[in-house]
């Protein structure tokens, strides 16, 4: 894949304190709010994130920093931070670690989240008992995106999100690994506008399947 | 070792074109239907003989194999056949849509009670041409038709697919399959790439029409790539089919197949500029003068035990040959099922 364009020149970064955690936010594209949630993996992400902030006015949280904070307590943080740059209503994308803290943020701001979409989810892990109990509580559409070739168990953490949260739906991206976005941005890119543009409705075709007129 | 029977399904009567495509005005509508139940007595004649599997293909458009559609004729064996396993090999997954694919061959095996074996295939440089389907992008939308049906028969939540070739929004097969976790499935060890896609896969490995160094050739490295994603395959795992004519003796065997050679490049029938179109090159010249297995039954379970020294553990047999009248196939069926058999069981 070519170099991707930097985000530049709409990018802006700030860091705002919420109860002692700092977030640091880096604004960029044009559009629907987007929250972009990952842990460390940002950099590679650019061909994906410039696809998404073509429509889109990302809001990106690099969580790597939070350290041991629990995802309940960071998912307040960024709630309340939020909040504070006047965004009352966004979707949000979790990516790999970010999709715990992503979960966390659906089950305490429902009035916040408009959709929910997580890619390659790890695995659940013992911290994440409270998460488990709360995704009944997810009203938000919510998109799952695997990678066929996932071996980080990101699949056994999708089924459990297909079946606990109400309007769930699961994604496999053939050919990828649990660097979905990293491996194919364009085919993680094209489902994710059709459903913050349709939410579950994404599942109807409309695209024409004339041949010639 | 295993056997199977290729239902072939040749057309029963005289085609004057070699053509492909044969034009459909050649076809007499009731040999349609002769063609249709000759080969369901010769399915049934191989069961009563002790065969392990009855296999049918896919080939459209012409009479030397009329089997457009090999889940509607396994859907009958179903009904028809009490013991043996029912080989599809193998739907075309690019004429296909894999979806209906995985759901035609759960259905089928729910039918058979779990005797279902598949082998997914591209087709030959004519089925190519049947639907047209890009012959560069055959081997790719084969590999992740193979995924995408494995996957639909596993998952046990409903999910969209985003490939390179299918798109879904919504997959969720009823009925699962009753086999756990699914059919047996092969997939063409023709070529070194797609061994090793088998290999990764951890699915079977399936040749035809090679000559024995090749096949040697092909389970080794079968292997060595199933060893490094910590797998071993067994014989069980290697499917291998050829022509073949058994008689009561060596003799009368070379007497029946007579001194016919064969082009394996021109049993398509098409113009040789189409393959090459379709092949992207001018394939090489592979004439052979005779059936793989061809002789006595004793000459014969030597050529077989050379086969199982390869690695292969089921071979599916057709028993057509130029000139071999089907009477004489029929002999040749019952050589094997009554004389061979019984002694390659233990190999």
């Amino acid at each position: 894949m070519a170099q991707a364009k930097q985000i530049d020149p709409l990018v802006s970064k700030r860091t705002i304190e919420v109860d002692g955690v700092g977030l640091e936010i880096r604004e960029a594209g044009k559009g629907r709010p987007l929250v972009v949630l990952s842990a460390g993996e940002q950099a590679q992400l650019d061909p994906f994130l410039n696809g998404l902030g073509a429509r889109n006015r990302l809001f990106m949280i690099d969580l790597a920093g939070a350290g041991a904070t629990a995802e309940r307590d960071l998912a307040r943080c960024v709630s309340q931070g939020l909040a504070r740059l006047g965004l009352d209503r966004f979707s949000v994308i979790g990516v790999s670690r970010g999709a715990p803290i992503a979960l966390a943020l659906a089950i305490a701001a429902p009035q916040q989240v408009d959709k929910l979409i997580l890619l390659a989810p790890p695995p659940w892990s013992g911290r994440d008992e409270d998460l488990r109990a709360g995704l009944p509580e997810i009203e938000a559409p919510t998109l799952v995106l695997v990678g066929t070739r996932d071996r980080s168990g990101a699949a056994a953490t999708a089924r459990v999100l297909k079946e606990k949260i109400s309007a769930c739906q699961l994604l496999l991206i053939y050919d990828t690994s649990e660097t979905i976005a990293v491996d194919r941005p364009t085919a993680c890119l094209s489902p994710i506008d059709e459903f913050l543009d349709r939410g579950v409705e994404f599942v109807v075709c409309h695209e024409s399947q004339i041949i010639q007129h | 070792m295993k056997a199977s029977f290729f239902a072939s399904v040749p057309y029963t009567d005289e085609v004057a074109s070699r053509d492909w495509p044969a034009p459909p005005m050649l076809c007499d509508r009731g040999a349609g239907i002769r063609t249709m139940s000759r080969a369901m007595e010769q399915a049934l004649f191989a069961e009563e003989l002790g065969f392990d599997w009855v296999s049918v293909s896919e080939h459209h458009y012409s009479p030397r194999i009329v089997m457009p559609s090999p889940m509607i004729f396994a859907a009958a064996l179903t009904q028809k056949l009490k013991r043996a396993r029912i080989a599809l090999l193998g739907p075309l997954l690019p004429l296909t849509n894999p979806i209906r694919v995985a759901e035609e061959l759960a259905m089928l095996d729910a039918m058979s009670e779990g005797r279902i074996v598949v082998l997914f295939l591209r087709g030959t440089p004519n089925e190519i041409l049947t639907y047209r389907n890009n012959p560069d992008e055959s081997r790719e939308v084969t590999q992740e038709g193979v995924e995408l049906i494995l996957r639909a028969w596993t998952e046990p939540q409903p999910f969209g697919w985003e490939g390179r070739y299918f798109k879904y929004r919504t997959v969720s097969v009823w009925p699962r399959t009753v086999q756990e976790p699914h059919p047996k499935v092969f997939t063409s060890g023709n070529s070194p790439d797609s061994v090793r896609f088998a290999a990764r896969h951890r699915i079977g490995l399936a040749m035809s029409f090679l000559p024995l160094s090749a096949i040697k050739q092909r389970v080794q490295l079968y292997r060595e790539e199933a060893a490094k994603e910590g797998w071993e395959p067994t014989a069980d795992d290697v499917l291998y089919r050829f022509f073949a004519h058994v008689a009561e003796s060596d003799e009368e065997a070379a007497r029946n197949i007579g001194q016919v050679k064969v082009d394996l490049r021109k049993v398509f029938n098409i113009n040789q500029n189409v393959v090459e179109a379709v092949t992207g090159n001018r394939p090489e010249m592979r004439e052979i003068d005779g059936p793989f297995l061809c002789g006595g039954p004793a000459t014969v379970v030597d050529q077989i035990a050379e086969l199982r020294e390869c690695g292969v553990g089921n071979m599916d047999l057709s028993f057509t040959w130029p000139g071999v009248s089907h009477p004489q196939q029929l002999r040749s069926m019952e050589c094997v099922g009554k004389s061979v058999l019984p002694q390659i069981r233990g190999l």
